[in-house]
């Protein structure tokens, strides 16, 4: 369902070329799917019933948009801003998907598959998945994963921390359960699950799903969620035995271990519904969260398609983060 | 020559020895009293094979296997299955003799029961890459609305479960029959805390 809406009054800016102010940017990252409504002071009878208008306006089409599939596949009007923006700097020249973001200047920046990004300043990201003309309206999923590095050990680094955008329609109990089953899932789990068909009720259960797309439902699907190479594999039968009676190997060498081979990392393993809609092309916003302490992410965002007869499709991206 | 001899020899005693281990293993029942002394260098053999069952019990419910994990868990739960062990069979007053030296013999063969037990239970978890039971009892656990732990522990429940009604099998049919078995109130409470034991052992083996 298309969600036009008018200017300014879902705290987006008001013209497409222009980015966002800053608060209304940090309303509007944190909860794209809730919208964030801008009510100022009333300066007149005309001003209030202006503004009681465009509050009735806003609700109306808040509920069109809640009661018509859901917010979560929904492209919300930031997305569709930014794609607008994006075909028109582009222009036109966008055959391939890729990952961009909103540059403080208000340009649009994509992301190289090798280089810097500043911390700080890129709070949202917006991957660009080409449609195809049979793929008009139907479902489609991203599985986006993040390997943080860091030179110093983080803080649970043996976990990974997985989240499913689904849970947003969730209650507050359903969430709650769903994060407390999937608090302490351990990487080598993670794997075991995609690559070799254990049992695991968090991923199972919470993390991935049967609708719209089933996420599960070949192996190559299944296969794709694991991070095979992007993380260092864990020691096997034979060392783990030959570890409790032989020397132990030293856990993270104190200084300097090359980030790809270090063993301090965070992973991290996202699902993000979308719907391809009646555009060429789909922004899907992705917010990152990068945590505190980390160097660089290794960043793989794996497109499910919206067919079972699809392969996955995969992109990398090696970024070190500047402050 | 000499070399084939020395190598007939090797692999004769090594045979013997398999079978009067696995002659002990097989009679592994609820009356452990009853079962007879292990060879020497049993309890590693079996300590090896547990081993291996955990690791792949614990992988299969995508349990952490890494060797911190593993030091943690044998430790804590075999030190708490010896204690309970070695305080249960002080309460047995046929195993009680006044004034005579503690039972050690008898808590050994306890011990080993329990250890068959849970060898058995994380063979079931095992034998779920071939015929898949986990996932059902996941789907129950799930309608239920029990937490992930509470799911890990209904599995490692009936897997223990299981075990136990294997070792209760070969305790009846060796004791000559159910009402032969059940007669004995001393074989109706051992049935019980060895059953708690299972449960509490592979549960805290697969957590």
């Amino acid at each position: 369902m298309a969600l036009s809406a008018p200017s300014g009054l879902f705290g987006f800016p008001a013209s497409p070329g222009r980015a966002p102010r800053n608060r209304d940017l940090d309303l509007a990252w944190k909860a794209p799917c809730k919208f964030s409504l801008t009510v100022l002071s009333p300066w007149g009878s005309a001003a209030l019933a202006r503004r009681l208008l465009q509050v009735s306006l806003s609700l109306a089409l808040l509920g069109l948009a809640t009661s018509a599939g859901g917010c979560l596949a929904a492209e919300t009007a930031q997305e569709r801003l930014f794609c607008r923006d994006l075909h028109q700097q582009q222009q036109g020249r966008l055959w391939n998907d890729g990952l961009y973001y909103r540059a403080s200047n208000g340009r649009i920046v994509q992301v190289a598959q090798q280089g810097v990004i500043a911390r700080y300043r890129v709070g949202q990201l917006f991957y660009y998945v080409v449609g195809s003309e049979q793929q008009k309206d139907l479902p489609g999923v991203l599985n986006i994963k993040f390997v943080f590095r860091a030179r110093r050990p983080i803080h649970r680094a043996d976990r990974v921390s997985v989240y499913n955008d689904r849970w947003e329609s969730y209650s507050q109990a359903q969430m709650a359960r769903a994060q407390s089953d999937c608090a302490a899932l351990s990487v080598s789990g993670y794997e075991n699950f995609h690559l070799r068909k254990t049992r695991n009720y968090c991923l199972r259960f919470h993390f991935h799903q049967r609708a719209p797309l089933d996420t599960l439902a070949t192996p190559d699907r299944r296969e794709s969620f694991a991070f095979g190479d992007m993380i260092p594999p864990e020691p096997g039968l034979v060392e783990t035995a030959w570890s409790f009676i032989g020397p132990r190997s030293a856990f993270a060498a104190p200084a300097g271990p090359p980030p790809e081979t270090s063993p301090p990392a965070q992973v991290k393993s996202w699902i993000r519904n979308f719907n391809f809609g009646d555009a060429d092309g789909r922004c899907v916003s992705i917010t990152p969260q990068f945590p505190q302490g980390v160097d660089s992410v290794h960043l793989r965002i794996n497109n499910l398609g919206s067919r079972l007869t699809e392969s996955p499709y995969s992109q990398d991206w090696h970024l070190t983060f500047s402050e | 020559m000499m070399v084939q001899k020395k190598l007939r020899t090797a692999l004769l005693k090594l045979q013997a020895y398999a079978a009067l281990y696995f002659s002990v293993l097989y009679r592994t029942v609820i009356q452990f009293w009853l079962i007879p002394n292990p060879p020497t260098g049993a309890n590693v053999l079996t300590g090896g094979f547990a081993f291996l069952l955990l690791y792949s019990a614990r992988m299969q419910l995508s349990l952490p296997v890494d060797s911190a994990s593993m030091y943690t868990i044998l430790f804590a739960s075999f030190f708490i299955i010896l204690i309970i062990c070695g305080v249960l069979v002080v309460f047995d007053p046929r195993l009680r003799k006044p004034g005579a030296p503690l039972q050690v013999s008898a808590m050994a063969k306890l011990v080993s029961v329990i250890c068959v037990g849970i060898i058995l239970g994380c063979a079931l978890v095992v034998l779920d890459t071939v015929f898949p039971w986990i996932d059902p009892l996941f789907g129950l656990a799930n309608a239920l609305g029990l937490s992930a732990s509470s799911a890990t522990f209904f599995a490692a429940g009936v897997a223990a479960l299981f075990a136990f009604i294997v070792i209760l099998t070969n305790s009846i049919i060796r004791a000559g029959g159910v009402r032969a078995f059940f007669s004995d109130l001393r074989n109706d409470v051992w049935s019980g805390i060895i059953l708690i034991m299972l449960i509490i052992g592979v549960d805290l083996l697969l957590k």
